[in-house]
């Protein structure tokens, strides 16, 4: 609230604005003295007295929209104005509006009237008494609509809607982005110091675990075609250079399914794993890939990422 | 009371021992060797340039010949030759960077040689025929990825009868071969190996395996 930056004008633009306004007002006092408080600018002479009048009243004016520029701003920041925000604004301007427009208009109306009565300085003095009531009265008016319109805040935008996050797991499979996961499985195969991997499916990604009871797979060697995709070869540990599949799989019409139990079956797009020393997929993971007909991908510790396996890629 | 302790216990030992079971099922016997070479294009590269540093190192007429491939660190592999009716060789080959990964076109190896006795040898052999003869023609059974796959090769009348293994653990049959196989390979190399204990793993894994 008591921040001298709110009233800051970088573009210079209001300053111009409260010359021209402070010349307008001004001229137009100091003319109408000059003919005799007449206000009706078509019923003026027009003569060298009234364009005097007109000058001084629009220089005195001026002068006084720079004072008010500079002053309005600076009495709405004090401490009693300011402590009543957007009202305390509006009336600071109004005071200063008011002494500003007082202050010139007396100005220009002594001087109109000292053209009136070639000189007569109880008249001029009269006219000038009367020039501040109007300019006060102008004054005040301009500094009210000034102080309105530097009190203005934009409404603010109401805070965004905030949607419910989506559930980060579904069971075993997480729901995250490729990104989260691959981070996921990096960091657990640095903190256990082993190879860690997972299945991209089509409900999410499965996390391997590191130790459990594992299954190897059987093929015939003549045809290499698979035999059974879930040979039990007992309890098992991952290893820095090694991983064990602990998860069942069932192939069923020519693709492969995740079967962690029987109510979380998911296609599987592909199975990911890492290689603590960055080394491109080994003969075993190739053989893997081509067997179980999945594509493949291993994430180096260094940040390397190859992708293997998959359609069109076996010769 | 007492009785619901032992209980507990008695369960405790029957899951220990199943477990222990079930720790090497599918180690106990090798698996055929398939070449995948004319599926997989990596594997036909790197089985081709790994035939031919052998085929430059070791000589043709071995008796028995192991491979390892490990993911990561370098292969390595040893044979062992008949010089005459009285006097056998051991030779192995060392890589000095992993093949697979570096695909180097010269890669750097070493090459050490080393007599072995008669008798190590006719026991080494018949070990590797006992694993050699129960491969199944059938299926191949493979394990998990990456890790290391061993390779046993005994020549027979009928040329060479290859079978493989992947990463087994150490109690299991196949891990107690490769375990013998490694200490081979460093008696190979030079190292100072106690001989007798090594005749007395193989006796016992041949023995359990008849």
């Amino acid at each position: 609230m008591n921040n001298p930056l709110k009233y800051t004008d970088p573009d210079g633009e209001s300053i111009v604005a409260a010359i021209i306004v402070g010349v307008i007002v001004g001229a137009y006092i100091g003319g109408a003295a000059a003919e005799g408080w007449e206000y009706n600018p078509g019923k003026w002479a027009w003569d060298g007295k009234t364009w005097t009048g007109i000058g001084l009243g629009a220089v005195i004016g001026g002068s006084a929209g720079v004072g008010f520029y500079y002053a309005a701003p600076a009495l709405a920041n004090t401490g009693f104005f300011a402590h009543f925000g957007a009202s305390g604004t509006v009336a600071a301007y109004t005071v200063t509006g008011g002494v500003a427009g007082g202050l010139a208009g007396y100005g220009a109306g002594f001087s109109g009237g000292m053209l009136y009565s070639d000189g007569n300085w109880g008249y001029s003095h009269q006219s000038g008494i009367h020039g501040a009531k109007v300019g006060a009265t102008v004054g005040s008016v301009i500094g009210a609509i000034s102080g309105n319109i530097a009190a203005y805040e934009p409404p603010k935008a109401p805070p965004p809607v905030k949607n419910p996050e989506k559930p980060r797991w579904d069971g075993p499979y997480f729901q995250g982005t490729e990104q989260e996961a691959k981070e996921m499985l990096l960091s657990s195969s640095k903190m256990f110091n082993v190879e860690t991997s997972y299945w991209s499916t089509s409900k999410g990604y499965y996390f391997e675990p590191i130790q459990g009871n594992a299954y190897g797979y059987s093929y015939d060697p003549i045809s290499k075609t698979m035999i059974d995709y879930n040979v039990s070869i007992g309890y098992q540990s991952n290893t820095i250079s090694s991983t064990y599949r602990y998860t069942y799989v069932e192939n069923l019409g020519g693709n492969l399914y995740l079967s962690p139990n029987i109510f979380q079956r998911s296609l599987v797009y592909n199975k990911a794993h890492t290689h603590p020393k960055s080394s491109p997929p080994s003969a075993s993971d190739l053989t893997f890939s081509y067997l179980f007909g999945i594509p493949g991908i291993v994430f180096g510790w260094n940040g390397a990422v190859y992708n293997y396996g998959g359609h069109g890629y076996w010769r | 009371m007492e009785i619901k302790k032992s209980h507990r216990m008695i369960n405790g030992i029957l899951i220990l021992l199943l477990m222990g079971s079930l720790n090497s099922m599918g180690q106990n016997s090798l698996t055929p060797c398939v070449d995948f070479s004319n599926e997989i294009n990596q594997i036909k590269k790197y089985n081709e340039h790994l035939e031919k540093v052998l085929m430059n190192n070791l000589k043709e007429d071995y008796i028995i010949r192991f491979i390892a491939k490990p993911t990561y660190k370098p292969e390595y592999a040893f044979q062992i030759r008949k010089i005459d009716n009285s006097n056998f060789e051991i030779e192995a080959v060392f890589f000095q960077e992993n093949l697979w990964n570096v695909q180097s076109i010269n890669p750097s190896v070493y090459v050490r040689k080393r007599n072995i006795n008669k008798e190590l040898v006719l026991k080494i052999d018949a070990l590797f025929k006992v694993f050699t003869n129960s491969i199944s023609n059938k299926d191949a059974l493979v394990i998990g990825e990456d890790g290391t796959s061993f390779i046993f090769k005994r020549k027979t009348k009928d040329g060479a009868r290859c079978g493989e293994t992947w990463s087994p653990n150490e109690t299991s049959p196949l891990g107690k071969l490769v375990c013998i196989c490694n200490v081979l390979t460093e008696y190979a190399k030079g190292e100072y190996v106690e001989l007798e204990k090594v005749h007395e793993n193989i006796n016992k894994l041949y023995d359990s395996m008849k």
